[in-house]
């Protein structure tokens, strides 16, 4: 079953208070009314601590709202304290036989206790002390709508525990301080602007998924529902973590993201399949008010993401990584909603991806018996798109991390990588790696656009699950299409050719890597063409052409050794363009490897730093040193004897070549 | 991109653990352009052609086998496959007879490395079988 929420503990809290105000009398036990009150009241002031983000009251930046949460704080805990002191002057607690009025004041404050442990299940401090999220509510938690609804019900509850002490002044003393501080902080709380916020609020759940429920093949439509939700659940909390853990988890291997790919193609496929029966009953059933033409616009947005889904898995196809594990936390989670999906399409409880060529859709009145119905297997398409949404996200900041480590491999009959055997694996290239990162993009640009829609569905029909869009991954920026990347698509799987012409350039990874400080001729060598091409392109993208690097050891070099006349210097673009010794060294090797090269002359750069700063301070030797680290391609052995860090890189090309050689690890 | 028959032939002829290894790499090759060949249908059929990609690719990544080049737009009508259905069975059976090859190979591996690479292929060809399996 789906996991508990923070409306729900409130909602529960609030019952056994009320039924503590039911069955007090004049015989209730003050000391241990006091002292259960005193605890309840501890419980609301830890829970509005929780989503204050460890903020302090007397900071100077805070915003108004999150001071007055945390003065409310302080409120409640003077409030609370004095409660406890009124509690140990009026007498000792009962160990047995407590009357129900106590038993319900008892449960309230653990009720509470564990509001404030669910909370903080979604932070957690890291040793240098600053708060660490943990799943995809922790920003919501903390956020401003939360944190002022979260003020308004404490408010609230202050207001309430006031009232109890009210009616025990008539019979115990000491409790003025309490009571002033509960009024207090009863006023406070402001009603109107907590309601915005009060949805948010309530639907917190745990940041524990709930546990595994796998299917068993004969569920009926409100268990199928169920379980979907407790996937859905599951796989938002194993997408938050994937990004963090992309070069070292099994879900972030080649297999499991293909099967994660098909996977997700199959659920879009049979969630569009659920939708149109839905509107087909809608129309029967004659809904107000009518939601059958939305219904089948989310069905074809579904049906759109199945197809970026169904291309992503084509391309990793011939993709590696360097673990080559087909399971994986995810793969295993994303089965069972395959399954579910599938039994919620299909008029077979049994269905599986085997029995689908034989499969009937289901019958409309079997998926929704009234109109009442409509509306929760509205609700577990909603949040099966938006774990599919999160997942692709999840996949996204994955696939960068492990093309941003080099950890993608191509065939090399794709890849052309010269350092490496044509009949093996070679590295990612840049711009495949760019394409594969743009399909990405597409389909966490198409899952949003799906859940987005149902997003609208929900809100009309009162539906829950509207909290989901609050919790959403942002979309990724450039709202690509399957249409507009379609041409690098098809060259994906194609040989990469030795040069590129312009037109062909993946512009985007090569703006980035500019940016990134890859120099204009490291580009041009990079993305197999020529500098005029990577300038066009710069141009037209509106990045401004710097001469120099700016994270490169060159721009913190500290003088530039002076040049002799008619010999270039090697700090200007035209002289840098001429491989340095290290370079030179390691394309004599046969090594071709962008990143091999990169390296290579960033360490030509700072070698040549080194050099000028010790001819800097020797002024004598300058212009000896200067002329010695001078790209030197057609003599490297001269240049390895004058650089003293050129000695390092001329062990490092057979340890670097047999790394770009070697098939990833099985 | 090798057809049926010859595939199955190679496969039929292998007489060694070296021979079925070299015999596998087709066979998943074969398989994959025809489940992604009928997956691009949309036919309902679909998620059973895309749950066969899965294993098919791992069949021959545990071989050692490369990725071949994509086939040509109409492969899967040039496999004298007279349908669907039909695609679906023998591929189904080809699978099954991959999986006991793949199997007798690890009976008489002498190589712990062959042996492994021989197991994780025979799983992926089980899958395979399992998922195309006539009559379900």
């Amino acid at each position: 079953m789906p996991g508990i929420a923070f409306g729900d503990l409130l909602d529960s809290a609030a019952r056994h208070v009320a039924a503590a105000g039911e069955s007090r009398s004049a015989a209730t036990p003050a000391p241990d009314t006091l002292f259960y009150l005193g605890r309840l009241v501890t419980g609301a002031a830890r829970c509005l601590r929780a989503v204050t983000a460890y903020g302090s009251p007397g900071a100077a930046d805070l915003p108004h709202w999150q001071r007055t949460a945390l003065e409310l704080h302080e409120a409640l805990c003077q409030a609370a304290d004095g409660l406890n002191q009124a509690a140990s002057q009026a007498g000792d607690l009962l160990q047995v036989r407590r009357p129900h009025t106590i038993r319900h004041l008892a449960a309230a404050a653990d009720i509470m206790a564990a509001g404030h442990d669910l909370l903080r299940t979604h932070m957690s401090i890291d040793s240098d002390g600053s708060p660490v999220d943990r799943s995809v509510w922790a920003r919501m938690v903390t956020d401003e709508l939360v944190v002022v609804a979260m003020t308004g019900e404490m408010g609230r509850w202050a207001g309430t525990v006031a009232a109890w002490t009210g009616w025990l002044s008539m019979s115990s003393t000491g409790l003025a301080t309490a009571a002033e501080w509960l009024d207090t902080a009863h006023q406070m709380a402001a009603p109107s602007a907590a309601a915005q916020g009060q949805d948010l609020l309530r639907a917190i759940p745990s940041a524990i998924p709930p546990g595994r429920l796998p299917p068993d093949g004969a569920e009926s439509v409100t268990e199928l529902c169920a379980g979907i939700s407790v996937t859905a659940d599951r796989l938002r909390a194993l997408a938050f973590t994937l990004p963090g853990q992309a070069t070292r988890s099994s879900d972030a291997a080649a297999p499991a993201l293909r099967r994660a790919a098909y996977s997700a193609a199959i659920v879009s496929d049979a969630a569009a399949l659920v939708l149109r029966t839905l509107s087909t009953r809608a129309g029967q059933l004659r809904t107000d008010p009518p939601a059958a033409a939305q219904l089948l616009e989310a069905s074809a947005g579904f049906s759109s993401a199945c197809s970026t889904w169904r291309r992503a898995n084509s391309m990793w196809q011939v993709i590696a990584t360097d673990t080559l594990e087909a399971v994986s936390p995810i793969a295993e989670e994303i089965h069972d909603l395959v399954l579910r999906m599938g039994r919620l399409a299909f008029a077979d409880a049994a269905w599986t991806p085997a029995r689908s060529p034989h499969a009937r859709p289901r019958d409309p009145a079997s998926l929704a018996a009234t109109k009442a119905a409509i509306p929760a297997v509205l609700g577990t398409v909603h949040q099966a798109a938006d774990a599919l949404t999160h997942l692709a996200s999840a996949h996204l900041a994955a696939v960068t991390a492990l093309a941003d480590a080099g950890r993608l491999y191509l065939p090399n009959r794709i890849a052309c990588d010269e350092s490496a055997a044509r009949g093996s694996w070679a590295r990612m290239p840049p711009d495949r790696a760019g394409t594969l990162l743009d399909m990405h993009r597409v389909i966490t640009t198409a899952c949003h656009q799906t859940a987005a829609g149902l997003d609208r569905l929900a809100a009309r029909e009162a539906m829950p699950g509207s909290a989901l869009a609050a919790i959403r991954p942002a979309v990724p920026e450039g709202n690509l299409t399957l249409e507009a990347i379609d041409p690098q698509l098809r060259m994906f799987v194609r040989r990469r050719p030795l040069r590129v012409a312009a037109a062909d350039v993946d512009t985007r990874a090569l703006v980035r890597a500019f940016q990134n400080g890859v120099s204009l001729s490291d580009c041009a060598r990079l993305f197999n063409c020529s500098r005029k091409s990577v300038t066009a392109i710069l141009t037209e993208h509106g990045v401004s052409i710097r001469t120099r690097a700016p994270h490169t050891p060159d721009t913190i070099q500290p003088a530039r050794p002076a040049a002799k006349p008619g010999q270039p210097d090697p700090a200007e673009p035209a002289a840098r363009a001429e491989p340095g010794p290290v370079e030179a060294t390691i394309r004599k090797l046969g090594i071709t490897d962008p990143s091999l090269l990169v390296q290579a002359a960033v360490i030509d750069r700072a070698a040549s730093g080194l050099v000028s700063e010790a001819g800097r301070r020797t002024p004598q030797n300058a212009a000896q040193l200067a002329a010695q680290d001078r790209p030197a391609p057609a003599n490297t052995e001269s240049a390895h004897t004058a650089a003293p860090s050129s000695a390092a890189p001329s062990q490092q090309p057979p340890a670097r070549r047999s790394r770009a050689r070697s098939a990833p690890r099985r | 991109m090798e057809s049926l028959g010859s595939v199955q032939e190679r496969l039929l002829a292998a007489d060694s653990v070296t021979a079925t290894l070299s015999a596998a790499g087709p066979v998943f090759e074969l398989i994959l352009a025809v489940a992604n060949g009928y997956a691009e249908t949309m036919s309902r059929a679909f998620p059973m052609w895309m749950s066969v990609t899965g294993p098919a690719c791992e069949g021959r990544d545990a071989i050692g086998a490369l990725p071949s080049a994509p086939p040509e737009p109409g492969v899967v009508t040039s496999l004298s496959l007279a349908g669907e259905a039909e695609a679906a069975d023998e591929l189904g059976l080809l699978a099954a007879m991959l999986s006991l090859r793949l199997r007798y190979a690890v009976a008489n591996a002498t190589d712990l490395q062959g042996c492994h690479a021989c197991e994780r292929a025979a799983e992926a060809a089980d899958e395979i079988a399992e998922l195309l399996r006539p009559g379900i």
